[in-house]
């Protein structure tokens, strides 16, 4: 369990689910849906703040999802990143 | 074993992560030798910029990997000690001749996420943010930001937590722990106000690599 209080997508009410629908709408790779079904846990991290929410993956993800860097590349410099910083996510 | 472009780009980015301070012409050089160009050389540099503010807010809330991987688990050397942070140099070295702007949506993207984050007044006061930010930015040897927040040194025991959580988070994010949280709690903060903490500290992460890395504009 989070160490802080987390919402997912079925108990979202009003600013967060509707920020949460856009996030859904989002053209995304298989591999970022998680089989769950519901709201990736990196997402649902940022629940209490919808608008930290649309500013971090609305804006600032959505912004890098270019091809001026091909997607293998992109996955190739998360991991990289995650992998140093010892991140498990 | 990768090769050429990809081992060029995960060298990068891993300086990146570990020693931003670090980065100079040489290892941009490097990613130029390997066939990158200049807008896909900044973009390496936005997005792993990016991705160690993600990676904090992970492992500072804790949740839960939900995603499928056919890696294996990866196992945590908790004992790791972080790379010696040298005394911060101003100007930056912003050994990257571009600018933000180069990315246009990027940068307004950017610009909109640094506002929110650095310029409200609850749940954290500005002030806060700002000593949240300077200790975040002089862990990462960003002396631009250390100088431009000079006001904002501790000045309380709860300027202190502050400033220490950001330190922590920031140079060995895989220490985290939730005492450290209970440390923030015992200030006064509920949960928003926690993740507010961890939101600063997560984003100076990212503005003070970009700040270290890019020419300003």
């Amino acid at each position: 369990m989070a160490w802080i209080h987390t919402i997912d997508a079925h108990e979202a009410t009003g600013p967060l689910a509707a920020v949460y629908a856009r996030m859904r709408e989002r053209p995304m790779p298989k591999a970022y849906l998680p089989p769950h079904g519901g709201t990736p846990g990196i997402i649902r991290a940022h629940s209490l703040d919808p608008k930290l929410i649309e500013l971090v993956f609305g804006g600032m993800s959505a912004s890098l999802a270019t091809d001026t860097l091909p997607w293998p590349l992109r996955e190739l410099v998360n991991t990289a990143t995650s992998r140093i910083n010892q991140c498990l996510y | 074993m990768l090769k050429g472009k990809e081992r060029a780009i995960a060298g990068f980015v891993s300086l990146l992560a570990q020693a931003p301070w670090d980065v100079g012409q040489d290892d941009v050089a490097v990613l130029r030798a390997a066939g990158l160009g200049e807008q896909a050389i900044l973009h390496v540099v936005v997005l792993g910029a990016y991705f160690n503010y993600l990676n904090r807010v992970a492992d500072a809330v804790d949740i839960e990997f939900d995603y499928e991987s056919a890696l294996p688990r990866m196992v945590r050397d908790v004992e790791r000690e972080p790379l010696p942070i040298p005394a911060p140099r101003v100007p930056n070295p912003a050994p990257l001749a571009m600018r933000l702007v180069e990315r246009a949506g990027t940068a307004q993207a950017f610009a909109q996420w640094s506002a929110y984050v650095m310029e409200r007044d609850q749940p954290l006061t500005r002030r806060d943010r700002r000593v949240i930010a300077r200790s975040a930015s002089l862990a990462l040897a960003d002396g631009a930001t250390a100088q431009r927040l000079a006001d904002a040194v501790p000045r309380d025991d709860r300027e202190c937590i502050l400033g220490e959580y950001a330190r922590v988070l920031t140079s060995t994010p895989w220490r985290l722990g939730r005492g450290h949280l209970d440390s923030l709690r015992a200030l006064g903060l509920d949960d928003v106000g926690l993740l507010d903490v961890i939101s600063v500290a997560a984003f100076q992460n990212t503005a003070s690599r970009l700040g270290l890395v890019l020419t300003r504009p």
